[in-house]
């Protein structure tokens, strides 16, 4: 180490006197790194920021994190420079069962930050994803032009961003152009091209990498064509919204595989030779130590062979981890929920059964079919160009979103659909085997594991005379390539033909359900951590009134709570009951709609749903797959923002009545639907 | 019936008083607060303000701390005062970081003064801020003189050290 400082600064402070605690609040706010240089100050120096800075530097300490090559693995190891060579550390050992969950990797949960911008790298997406199979191949890229088009939302100057996300588009096999997402902005879901010179990666950005943000720039690694090329480093520079020129890999490494990373604020290189048989033998990791120079070190050299023996063959997903090595430093998705925002909506279309009646094929092709609600209803936002919302043929169960993320239920099949509308990623999930019957599903949170869970509920046996059934709750973790049955059974009968809502992090009451035994409404609820069956008493009779054959009682979650609501039929009202942790269940709203026959329970086809209460003014935003509207509970009134019959002629479409749009509540989230590594490259 | 805001006293360690909102000062200093309640029932019947001994703080220390206070606990000076913001760019994060910057762009001494001001009245802010301040200050020294910043004996033998050091190698 060099002793002198090249600094040109006066001396130091030289106080004698500060006490211990003051010293270590102001190591605290050191570089992780800086600290652990200060355990060679001397013994007691030493123990102290090993115990108690190490934790408080817990996230920035790089430790390196060995992902099993299969799912079926319970136990992470990690490495750590601290801890010397060929030293794994188990990081944690499941106790449940091993066989279908991703083991937990902690992960860090801030993103970057820098000069007091949030950065949150996302991976490339690739446009043709999903509808490859639908388009002939070869066609031009896409004009910007058009692009422009569907982000008209600019950024106005007085608005600016606490961070900005990069996305690369593809088209076609080519980077089509570059998209920024302005992080807590008012104009949530909305991408705007990005606004630097150079807009266009200057190599084929490997599509499945999440980019690393070190230094003011996002790092993608490009992806050797036909071997006629190395492979190189693309940085993108946030603060100019511009691509800047390549950072070459250490020399020798460009021909092998390599992934990027960020450790101790460095740009970290991983490199492994290419053993697609037997699985990663080594790992040599570099530090890009000056940036400005573009200087490699090569810090480490990890030999994989010293792992512990792997467990025996595993059941599931043994395809499940290409890469053997992720740093657990890794600068993840990020995940932000902007409270207080006003209700922002969106229309999707996930499934293949829907319509976009004006939307160019190239454009639906490039975005997957998200229209917001301002775009539709003729918002001056939109730059004057009004678009229609994608309709489906079908009404898609769609519930609030958790953490950003939507399910999407397809009502007739066992099909679901996990997406975040500000990212446009989606996963799907098919329950296997169908029994003949659909379920329901619900999207949980399991905080212990950081991972979203796709709960399913479904009847394998009922008989309406013996009152006999027979459940099936199946789990997937959406880190998970299969779903599990659990061996716990609904205590009483679920109704599965309403869609269950997530209230919460801890607890998901899963479903609702009747206790036809006592004719009275309960309250099924799953917790997803424990993954354990309760019964929580619905709003008693004396508060629900009469309830005759034409009413219905569904869930939904407004502004946080869990709320039952009941529809009359008969009586054209909808009551909304909130349950308190304190007071129990109050009655929070009655929604008076006989004036408004295109939301009254009477005449719509479906049910007229709560969709969420508007943070600033309290009303209540009713959904009924093809009119929304906020409802004022305070004089009564019912605003109509988007209906289908005076927006759109949609019968001339050639759709008839059967046709609705898919509203959903859109948050400020850059969340991933599957919250995993890169799984093919 | 607009009533005159009410104003504390804080008598610094030399003896010099300095008069103070006592709104703003209770909003940004838990200590100070804490000693306005204790006094405040003896003195509800009387318009007299009273004089509080900070006994660790030299005044002018003191005065610094008071001028970031006022700058950033005063809600009437941050919303009536637009002239002081003019030259913000409109890419900072923080109207008060350019002021930040410079409250902290001082000499050695005097800033680990403004830890001790701020610790021991507890302004959170304004800890952290000093406390970051040093942190940057110290990020590129070596161990010598971190070392000598801080008093710390060096208390491993040559063994040790050459130990220590090849243990955490990867830091440096």
């Amino acid at each position: 180490m060099s002793r002198d400082h090249d600094e040109a600064s006066p001396p130091p402070p030289r106080h004698q006197d500060l006490p211990d605690e003051i010293i270590e609040d102001i190591f605290a706010r050191m570089p992780a790194k800086s600290v652990l240089r200060c355990r060679c100050l001397s013994r007691a120096w030493a123990a102290t920021l090993h115990l108690d800075l190490a934790n408080r530097h817990r996230e920035e300490v790089p430790r390196l994190c060995f992902l099993p090559r299969s799912a079926a693995v319970s136990t992470v190891y990690a490495w750590s420079p601290e801890l010397g060579k060929d030293v794994f550390t188990p990081l944690m050992a499941s106790q449940r069962q091993a066989i279908r969950r991703h083991p937990h990797v902690p992960r860090r949960a801030p993103p970057a930050r820098d000069g007091g911008e949030d950065v949150l790298p996302l991976q490339p997406v690739h446009g043709a994803d999903r509808r490859a199979s639908r388009r002939p191949h070869g066609g031009p890229p896409l004009p910007e032009q058009r692009l422009r088009q569907l982000r008209p939302r600019l950024r106005r100057p007085e608005q600016e961003p606490q961070g900005r996300a990069p996305l690369v588009l593809y088209h076609d096999y080519q980077p089509a152009g570059c998209d920024i997402y302005d992080v807590g902005a008012s104009s949530i879901g909305h991408w705007r091209p990005a606004a630097g010179a150079v807009v266009l990666p200057p190599g084929r950005v490997r599509m499945n990498q999440m980019g690393v943000f070190v230094e003011g720039h996002v790092h993608w690694p490009t992806m050797a064509r036909h071997g006629e090329e190395e492979e190189h480093i693309v940085s993108f520079s946030v603060s100019d919204e511009t691509f800047g020129a390549y950072v070459t890999p250490p020399p020798g490494t460009a021909v092998m595989r390599f992934a990027l990373a960020e450790l101790a604020g460095c740009l970290c290189l991983l490199s492994a030779p290419h053993c697609p048989q037997s699985g990663l033998e080594s790992v040599d990791i570099w530090l890009l130590t000056d940036y400005t120079t573009r200087s490699w070190g090569k810090h480490w050299h990890i030999d994989l062979t010293k792992l512990p023996p792997p467990p025996p063959p595993p059941e599931v997903g043994d395809d499940f981890m290409f890469h053997g090595v992720t740093p657990l430093a890794l600068v993840d998705g990020g995940r932000r929920r902007v409270d207080g925002s006003p209700v922002s909506v969106v229309f999707l279309a996930p499934f293949g059964t829907t319509t976009a009646p004006d939307i160019p094929v190239e454009l639906e092709f490039l975005t997957g079919t998200v229209v917001s609600l301002e775009s539709c209803s003729g918002d001056p936002g939109a730059a004057g160009r009004r678009w229609n919302p994608p309709l489906s043929t079908a009404r898609v169960v769609c519930r609030t979103p958790c953490h950003g993320l939507v399910l999407l239920s397809h009502r007739s099949e066992n099909h679901h659909v996990l997406c975040n509308p500000v990212t446009r990623a989606v996963r799907s999930f098919v329950f296997l085997p169908d029994h003949g019957r659909h379920g329901c599903a619900g999207l949980g949170y399991d905080p212990s594991r950081e991972e979203h869970v796709v709960v399913h509920l479904s009847y394998t046996s009922r008989c309406l005379e013996t009152r006999t059934y027979a459940m099936e709750c199946r789990v997937w973790p959406a880190r998970d390539l299969y779903p599990t049955t659990l061996d716990a059974q609904p205590p009483i009968p679920a109704a599965v033909d309403v869609p269950p809502v997530h209230v919460g992090d801890v607890l998901a009451p899963g479903a609702a359900a009747r206790d036809r035994r006592r004719r009275e409404f309960a309250i099924l609820a799953f917790d997803v951590c424990a993954e354990t069956f309760e019964v929580e008493p619905a709003p008693p009779a004396a508060l629900l009134g009469v309830v005759d054959s034409g009413d219905r009682m569904v869930l939904a979650e407004l502004a946080g709570k869990l709320c039952a609501v009941k529809l009359s039929a008969s009586m054209e009202t909808m009551t909304v009951w909130g349950k308190d942790d304190v007071e129990g269940w109050r009655r929070e709203h009655v929604v008076e709609l006989q004036q408004w026959p295109e939301f009254s329970p009477r005449t719509t086809e479906l049910a007229v749903m709560p969709m969420a209460v508007d943070p600033i003014d309290g009303r209540i935003l009713l959904d009924t797959g093809k009119a929304l509207g906020y409802y004022d509970v305070r004089n009564g009134t019912l605003q109509t923002v988007y209906s289908l019959e005076t927006q759109l002629d949609y019968r001339c479409q050639n759709h008839g009545d059967a046709v609705f749009f898919i509203a959903t509540v859109c948050e400020d989230s850059l969340l991933r639907p599957d919250d995993r590594k890169s799984r093919f490259w | 019936m607009a009533s005159e805001k009410k104003v504390v006293f804080l008598r610094s360690s030399d003896g010099e008083a300095f008069e103070v909102s006592e709104e703003v000062i209770s909003a940004a200093s838990v200590t100070i607060k804490g000693m306005i309640d204790e006094e405040s029932p003896s003195r509800a019947d009387t318009a007299a303000t009273t004089t509080l001994a900070i006994p660790n703080v030299t005044a002018a220390t003191l005065s610094r701390v008071l001028h970031y206070v006022n700058k950033h606990f005063d809600a009437a000076a941050v919303v009536g005062r637009p002239d002081d913001y003019i030259f913000c760019a409109p890419g900072d994060e923080h109207p008060l970081a350019r002021f930040d910057d410079d409250f902290v762009d001082v000499d050695n001494d005097t800033l680990i003064d403004l830890v001790h001001a701020a610790e021991y009245l507890h302004i959170k802010k304004l800890f952290d801020l000093t406390c970051k301040a040093v942190a940057d200050k110290l990020k590129g020294r070596t161990i010598d003189q971190i070392r000598e910043t801080f008093g710390i004996v060096n208390d491993y033998t040559v063994e040790e050290e050459v130990e220590v050091y090849r243990e955490n190698s990867w830091a440096f």
